[in-house]
């Protein structure tokens, strides 16, 4: 087969790249927007263009916004007393889906592992233990993955953050063991919601 | 009858195969290097995703794979009343597991499905060999028993793992990062200590009986579980015990706290489940400094033995299926005649190699019969050359 033209080759390199699009799926991409209109492909490169520019992420919590402070942390209806502190921003969609859930998030930015080297300093603890000076708070629910390293992260921050008048609480076991939050559904997840208890 | 057929395409030297088992005892005879042993180690693969040969899988991946680079394990086996389907695909930098053509997130979800006990050569070497391979043996036994297991293994594995890393980065012994890791440590490690020690028990009770059967009842064999901390700790005696997994786990996280310093020390944690053994005794003697050569033999027999009606009994509906490898080529003629008696006499499927047919069928009621020759798996009811299936 001769050689496919370097703009050809370089989209489905691209492609590739993302999670879950093997060289297959990459190629049958590259060819359906080669084979459409330029200006039915040009609101996606438009969308991908801006996608860094406008897009960061909240200095409260650190979920997706496209403003300084995200619309959750900035809803007065939220309820105040609980905060419930995830891995990544994806996990905030996950708990945002199960729907009447009405706390405030935290978005550690990861969890502890010595294995890859990420340690208290790589996360957003300092954020969160300034959160916490807010009396208001009551509840935190301690929501990182059942994994190992989620685990001992929850361990580590009920123990650094432990102070009079907040309950540390972890999400029930209705999560899978070894799953994400992101591929739990949203019934599961409701479930392990009603099922957290206070962290030893 | 739990495995039907057994399909291998670009495996090792198998270019492929198509095998219609019976459900009884099926011999793969042929010369040495023609493929017998891959024939078994690819039934072994549908039971737990993985080799007994080898910890690379890539060296399994055979090569009439080309440029495709993809070798692959078929089965269809029964599980009680329900039928499954499992493909191991094998590739240079990934493998993935189908069970009834999903696919597979975890290879803990294959487990326990499908079992196995197996005898090959190296396990001669169990008693006087290095410990990881007796905790190999109580592993595979467990995780084959109960799935749950694997999980808490694996858990606990990877939270020792981690508290290595804190050591090895030099993290001081007062960081609350040591707490966290250590408790995540101690509850998988507990249950798995206590796992292993009730397992050791049972297998004690079951060789009882198969120790006897193998000996003509002189020899007596007696597993013992030794935690991996010294004895001062009192942590053995715990387990033996049967402590509540939640009170072993407490007594566990301050060993390792006040441990911390001299851990980092040597950067790795000095005591723990990695540093378990199971220990043989024959007449009450440590098997490891006492044994004869024929002790030890009978004694991993009987270990074997023991493991197949350990598993028939957990769920008689679905017997494991054992695989045999070389036997008749490792152990004298007199043993081995009376241990196939008594894997005859258990009527489990059984999968075995040998070198020569007539000497296996001259002791068992051998059902099916391939033959292998350079890769090449070919049904056979022919008579073996004299020369071939002479005494080994
Ligand atoms: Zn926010």
């Amino acid at each position: 087969m001769p050689e496919l033209p370097a703009a050809l080759q370089q989209l489905i390199a691209e492609l590739g790249k993302l999670p879950g699009v093997g060289r297959r799926s990459a190629e049958r991409m590259a060819f359906a927007l080669l084979a459409s209109e330029p200006d039915d492909v040009r609101p996606l490169a438009d969308a991908v263009t801006r996608l860094h520019v406008e897009v960061g992420l909240c200095e409260t919590c650190g979920y997706y916004t496209d403003r300084g402070v995200c619309p959750i942390c900035t809803d007065p209806s939220r309820d105040e007393t609980v905060l419930c502190v995830v891995e990544m921003p994806v996990d905030v969609i996950a708990f945002e889906r199960t729907g009447g859930f009405r706390a405030r998030y935290h978005v550690l930015g990861g969890v502890l592992s010595p294995l890859k080297g990420i340690s208290p300093d790589d996360l957003n603890v300092a954020g969160l233990r300034k959160r916490l000076q807010n009396a208001s708070i009551a509840e935190v629910i301690l929501a990182t993955s059942p994994s190992v390293e989620g685990e001992a992260t929850a361990h580590y921050l009920s123990q650094i953050l432990a102070r009079d008048g907040v309950r540390f609480t972890r999400i029930g076991r209705g999560v899978p063991m070894g799953g994400s939050l992101d591929l739990a559904d949203s019934g599961t997840l409701r479930l392990a919601l009603e099922g957290r208890r206070a962290i030893d | 009858m739990p495995l039907l057929s057994l399909r291998l395409e670009n495996f090792r030297l198998v270019g492929r195969a198509n095998i219609e088992l019976a459900p009884g005892i099926n011999l793969f005879w042929g010369d040495n290097a023609q493929g017998k042993t891959t024939v078994l180690e690819a039934a072994g693969m549908l039971a737990t995703g993985r080799s007994f040969r080898t910890a690379r899988d890539r060296e399994c991946i055979g090569w009439g794979a080309g440029e495709q680079r993809v070798g692959a394990v078929e089965g269809v086996f029964t599980a009680g009343p329900s039928r499954h389907e499992v493909r191991v695909a094998i590739e240079p930098s990934r493998k993935a597991v189908w069970l009834d053509r999903k696919p597979l997130r975890a290879l803990s979800e294959l487990w326990g499905l499908f079992r196995t006990v197996f005898f090959v050569p190296a396990d001669l070497g169990l008693i006087q060999g290095p410990p990881q391979q007796r905790r190999a043996a109580l592993d595979t036994l467990l995780s084959q028993s109960q799935p749950a297991y694997l999980q808490t293994l694996v858990g606990m594995t990877r939270a020792l793992a981690s508290r290595n890393g804190l050591l090895r980065r030099h993290v001081p012994p007062t960081d609350p990062q040591y707490d966290a890791f250590e408790k995540t440590l101690a509850v998988s490690a507990a249950r798995t200590m206590l796992a292993r020690a009730r397992l050791a028990e049972r297998l004690t009770e079951a060789t009882r009986v198969t120790m006897a059967e193998i000996t003509g009842g002189t020899e007596e064999l007696a597993l013992v579980y030794e935690a991996g901390f010294g004895t001062a700790s009192g942590i053995g005696a715990l387990c033996a015990a049967g402590t509540p997994a939640d009170e072993l786990a407490a007594e566990l996280l301050a060993l390792w706290r006040r441990a911390r310093k001299g851990d980092l020390e040597r950067g790795v944690t000095r005591e723990g489940p990695h540093r378990d053994d199971l220990r043989f005794e024959i007449g009450g003697h440590d098997a490891r400094s006492y044994a004869s050569q024929g002790q030890t033999r009978s004694a991993v027999l009987a270990l074997r033995l023991a493991e197949l009606d350990l598993l028939a009994g957990l769920d008689p509906g679905r017997p494991p299926v054992l695989l045999l490898d070389d036997i008749l080529g490792e152990l004298d003629a007199g043993r081995a005649e009376r241990f196939l008696n008594l894997v005859a006499k258990r009527q489990v499927q059984t999968l075995m190699t040998a070198t020569g047919a007539a000497i296996v069928e001259a002791t068992l009621p051998v059902e099916r019969r391939f033959c292998l020759e350079k890769g090449n798996v070919t049904p056979d009811r022919e008579t073996p050359g004299a020369d071939r299936s002479g005494g080994q």
